[in-house]
């Protein structure tokens, strides 16, 4: 054993002591942009990784919001898992490094986060691919 | 580590051309992980998401610049900074990003060769490359304090940053001569924006980015600022970028709340302190002190000096060695005040503010360079 090692630690409790009124601020500015978005049509994004929260203030916040039915993770640099929450149209995106780290930690106001659709370029590029595979890859008849 | 090749990191033309999402895409990554990326891209520039579009398209059009790093009177803990996050992250994406010529620190060259890879960039990119500086310059008995292939670090600025499209000082000393430039300043240790302001180099678009280190990611932010947009972020009067050094600490601890209700360590074994207490009778220079760790964090956003139990030593402040103890209230007298003053800093806010003024007009030198604080000032913010 080292010298160091015979170094006893102790872990203090952790003491939370945020009241909560980060989450209420956040929640209201949500229900702001819901009505901006159903009444203009206009989409809205709250970035919560740079707004200091504590544990409780995160609990509470995505207490509120719930979990919808609706999850989907895409795999690219790292995980990123997208899902509605229970209040529609409202919808956390959570980035991932290839290490697990959170990059970015986002709700979004909108029908459908711009990261779940499909982009032009790609699908001009997809039907290509797809042509080619109608042509060279065709299912194994037995 | 990235180590760059032996003559820097020389990059082939069409390299270069590539524009960053020409690069990703041939790298493997899709449409969605780029759009990923600028959204990582946007909170480590400090902007709001919905300028994630625009990051978007300006990354999708602009070309990787030239960049040329130089480490002068430093002890390379910017740099530490800066490189050890873990990878890949976006610090990594991030030079992918830039064509980064010269550094001596991550260069496998040395001496003549690395020096011939800096002439060579700065030949080439005339007017087009970015100079980033960590460390300070030292000035007395003709700069001789510090050389780099017999090339004093005055001749090494003066030659690099007059071609250059802007400069960034990355790290206090860098910015505003730091330690080195702490009392008696031996070396005559000046940042960069005073050699500016001597007509010692030639005056360019200057960005600093304080800190002992600055925080990686402020760091990458900036330059990732740049290579976006191709402007220099919002500054500051002390040229610092308002998305990262906007606010003090103190303006968004998590400790706040504990200011605000008057609750504050006395010591940092107490009941206080054991409650995560308020640091500032502890000497926390929170108030004064303009950076982003209260939310960005360090460690890959583990938590930051006062989250473990210190009080802000107002690193990115000038003259922040030589501005009074780190173990020093604010707003507590320096010089032999009365007992009653003394009592007033810890009994009451309004009656704080007395022994503030008093203490902070007994403060000279480099103390009065620093901004003012007193607890009726944090009331108003």
């Amino acid at each position: 054993m080292s010298t160091l090692d015979a170094i006893s630690i102790e872990t203090e409790p952790f003491v939370d002591i945020n009241d909560g009124s980060g989450a209420q601020a956040i929640l209201r500015e949500i229900e702001r942009l819901l009505e901006h978005l159903i009444d203009n049509g206009e989409e809205g994004v709250i970035d919560i990784k740079t707004i200091p929260l504590s544990l409780h203030e995160h609990e509470q916040l995505h207490y509120v919001l719930g979990r919808g039915e609706l999850t989907a993770t895409l795999n690219s640099m790292g995980k990123s898992i997208v899902h509605e929450t229970a209040i529609a149209g409202v919808w956390r995106t959570i980035h991932y490094n290839d290490d697990g780290d959170v990059i970015a930690d986002l709700i979004e106001v909108t029908t459908l986060p711009e990261i779940l659709k499909s982009d032009l370029t790609d699908m001009q590029n997809a039907l290509d691919e797809l042509r080619k595979r109608i042509e060279t890859e065709q299912p194994l008849i037995v | 580590m990235m180590v760059m090749g032996i003559k820097g990191n020389q990059l082939p033309e069409q390299d270069r051309e590539e524009t960053l999402e020409q690069r990703l895409k041939r790298q493997g990554v899709s449409r969605r992980g780029f759009l990923k990326f600028c959204a990582a891209a946007a909170s480590a520039m400090a902007l709001p998401p919905s300028m994630v579009p625009a990051i978007a398209a300006a990354l999708g059009s602009v070309t990787r610049p030239s960049v040329i790093w130089l480490s002068f009177q430093e002890c390379t803990g910017c740099t530490e900074s800066l490189t050890r996050s873990h990878l890949p992250t976006i610090e990594s994406l991030i030079f992918d990003a830039i064509s980064l010529d010269y550094h001596h620190t991550l260069q496998a060259a040395a001496g003549q060769a690395a020096e011939e890879a800096r002439e060579m960039a700065m030949e080439k990119f005339k007017g087009e490359y970015l100079v980033l500086v960590d460390g300070s310059v030292p000035m007395a008995d003709g700069g001789i304090y510090s050389t780099i292939a017999g090339i004093s670090n005055i001749d090494m600025l003066r030659d690099t940053v007059e071609n250059a499209a802007a400069v960034i000082s990355v790290g206090s000393c860098a910015a505003f001569g730091g330690l080195p430039n702490a009392e008696p300043n031996p070396t005559g240790a000046v940042g960069i924006g005073d050699l500016m302001e001597m007509g010692e180099i030639a005056s360019k678009p200057l960005i600093n980015v304080p800190g002992c280190p600055p925080i990686p990611v402020v760091i990458t932010g900036v330059i990732a600022h740049y290579l976006t947009f191709g402007t220099i972020p919002e500054l500051d009067h002390l040229h610092r970028p308002k998305s990262f050094y906007g606010d003090t600490i103190h303006d968004r601890c998590y400790r706040r709340t504990f200011y605000d209700q008057g609750k504050f360590a006395e010591s940092f074994d107490d009941e206080g302190a054991r409650l995560g207490w308020c640091l500032y009778k502890l000497g926390c220079k929170g108030p004064t002190t303009h950076n982003v760790c209260a939310t960005t964090k360090w460690n890959e956003g583990t938590s930051f000096p006062i989250e473990s139990g210190h009080g802000c030593i107002g690193c990115s402040e000038p003259k922040f060695w030589d501005a009074g103890g780190f173990y020093e209230a604010l707003s507590e007298p320096t010089g032999a005040l009365g007992t009653a003053a003394k009592t007033a800093v810890g009994v009451g806010v309004a009656a704080g503010a007395l022994s503030a003024w008093q203490n902070l007009s007994k403060r000279s030198g480099a103390a009065a360079e620093r901004e003012k604080v007193t607890i009726d000032d944090l009331e108003q913010k």
